[in-house]
């Protein structure tokens, strides 16, 4: 539920916050499916710098694939490198790139707002 | 196909990633998914000659990324690498500088059409970032037109807004046009009448990820008049392109004269340097910048590029590339139209473009087939322009197409939606 609520929280990131909105626009355009490997799937449209969750899964344009929900928070919470995720298969992008890594940024927004109103 | 493992490669990263940021990053690294899928890529070499590279777990590889674009002659040419072998003996990074500097300057502009003088540094960036600055304080001109998702390196201004560590003030001057969209740069140049410094651009448009785009016929000729009128500087990133499209600049291979060339990668096969050269009236406006580097006059690679620029003129190594990648492209298309599916390769024959299209153009079908050539021993990029050097052998182009059409057969079977008949 965590880990779904921050990728809520990211795709309103984008719609609403001045960094998030510089983000999306950067996307393009077309379907990210943001998913955990036999779990949980969240599919997101973007469209001119605007996202939006829908329910189709089908063509995505790029997939971002956390093998366990672990791992998924691990990330979003930045106790675990993106990099080291990649090499050791914890994280999975495929397709398009720079929907991928830009979104990622956008998942890391997240939690640099949510740490920053955590101190608040 | 012998398909390979790299647990030497991974076992050296779980060292790496303690002592490294990303463990191995930018372009030649695991982040951004450019080595994805992972575990189809190697991750360290030992060793490279001619156009092969071989990794620590001992696997050759033809190398069409050509370290991203400085391997035109082979890698170890036994001339450039006499040359710098030769200079190293005497000095290298010295408090005084060698005249092989000079030697070198000469050998460019005596080979690069609109290269009256030479400035030299070490990467692409730090040439691009000196044209744009001299061309703000040639003119007094605050703003500059780049083309949209043009790179011209890492340094704030020409990076993207939201780019981490990037501040709005370092790129509120920049104005963005499309490719060969010469009515909307107009358009542009109009709006912004005497505000503008510079335009920049790749020779065309090779980017990452998508399709490349060549110009118009008049699209080059059209700008340059463009900016004479208005008092612009037009500069050509050639950093990429440079002495693979023609020696003497790409700007003249489509018929102009820049006004500075930014040049890098191949210009000495792999030793690193990189130099901004142009027109003579613009040679007080670099003398008056404040730009220096620690490296930038060192001797080896000054050397290296002379013997470097000599080799490519003396076995007309841009015409060999092309034809390489003439046949090179050729095959591999083929090789997908015989498995009933359709591969793009786009951009000039010696750095192409390659795409295995899917109906989503989603790429995924294509990182895969790209991941089982690299397994099989033929490095190719999944992102980026791919290269060819003179050293490729028809030996080479045979194994390529067969190891395409393995991976190919092995893609369909988990993408049957990237058949098209």
């Amino acid at each position: 539920m965590m880990v779904k609520e921050r990728l809520l929280k990211a795709v309103e990131l984008a719609n609403e916050d001045s960094e998030g909105k510089k983000l999306a626009k950067k996307l393009g355009s077309g379907k990210l499916v943001v998913k955990v490997t036999g779990g949980l799937s969240v599919s997101i449209l973007a469209e001119n710098g605007h996202l939006e969750i829908v329910e189709s899964q089908e063509h995505p344009k790029a997939i971002y694939e956390f093998s366990d929900i672990e791992s998924a928070w691990a990330l979003m919470n930045k106790s675990l490198s993106p990099y080291a995720a990649t090499v050791h298969k914890k994280l999975n992008q495929q397709g398009l790139s720079p929907m991928n890594d830009t979104f990622e940024d956008i998942l890391l927004l997240a939690y640099d707002r949510e740490s920053a109103s955590g101190r608040e | 196909m012998k398909v390979y493992n790299y647990d030497k490669s991974f076992e050296l990263y779980d060292r790496a990633e303690k002592v490294v940021p990303c463990g191995l990053y930018g372009h030649l690294g695991v982040g951004r998914a450019r080595l994805n899928p992972m575990g189809c890529y190697p991750l360290f070499a030992d060793r490279a000659e001619g156009a092969y590279i071989w990794d620590v777990d001992g696997n050759r590889f033809i190398d069409y990324a050509c370290a991203y674009g400085p391997n035109v002659l082979g890698y170890q040419d036994p001339d450039v690498e006499a040359a710098a072998l030769a200079q190293a003996q005497k000095g290298n990074c010295t408090t005084v500088v060698s005249p092989v500097m000079i030697e070198c300057a000469e050998e460019l502009v005596n080979t690069v059409n609109c290269a009256d003088w030479a400035f030299f540094a070490k990467n692409g960036g730090d040439v691009t970032t000196l044209a744009v600055m001299t061309a703000r304080h040639a003119t007094g001109r605050d703003r500059i037109i780049m083309m949209k998702h043009g790179y011209h390196g890492v340094t704030q201004w020409c990076q993207t807004p939201g780019t981490p560590g990037v501040l709005d003030e370092d790129i509120c001057h920049n104005l963005y046009a499309e490719f060969n969209d010469y009515e909307g740069l107009k358009a542009l140049v109009e709006k912004y009448r005497g505000e503008i410094a510079c335009i920049i651009s790749m020779p065309y448009n090779h980017i990452s990820h998508y399709d490349n785009v060549l110009p118009d016929e008049d699209y080059w000729p059209k700008v340059r008049r463009l900016c004479d009128e208005h008092g612009i500087l037009l500069i050509i990133d050639d950093v990429r392109a440079g002495f693979r499209m023609d020696i003497a600049g790409s700007d003249h291979y489509f018929g102009i004269k820049a006004d500075m060339l930014a040049l890098g990668k191949a210009i000495a096969n792999g030793w690193n340097l990189s130099a901004l050269v142009g027109v003579k009236k613009l040679k007080p406006a670099v003398e008056d910048m404040n730009y220096t580097g620690s490296y930038w006059l060192s001797a080896v690679p000054l050397a290296a590029s002379t013997a470097a620029l000599r080799k490519m003129k003396e076995i007309h190594a841009v015409e060999k590339m092309q034809e390489i990648g003439a046949e090179l492209t050729k095959g591999l298309v083929e090789v997908a139209d015989a498995n009933n599916t359709l591969l793009k390769a786009t951009g000039l024959p010696s750095l192409f473009k390659l795409i295995l299209k899917d109906p989503d153009e989603s790429l995924i079908a294509h990182q895969k087939w790209v991941g089982e050539m690299v397994r099989r021993g033929v490095y190719i990029s999944h992102f980026h322009n791919m290269f060819t050097n003179t050293m490729i052998t028809k030996e080479d182009l045979q194994y390529t197409f067969d190891a395409a059409d393995e991976a190919l057969k092995i893609t369909i079977k988990e993408h049957p939606e990237i058949l098209i008949r």
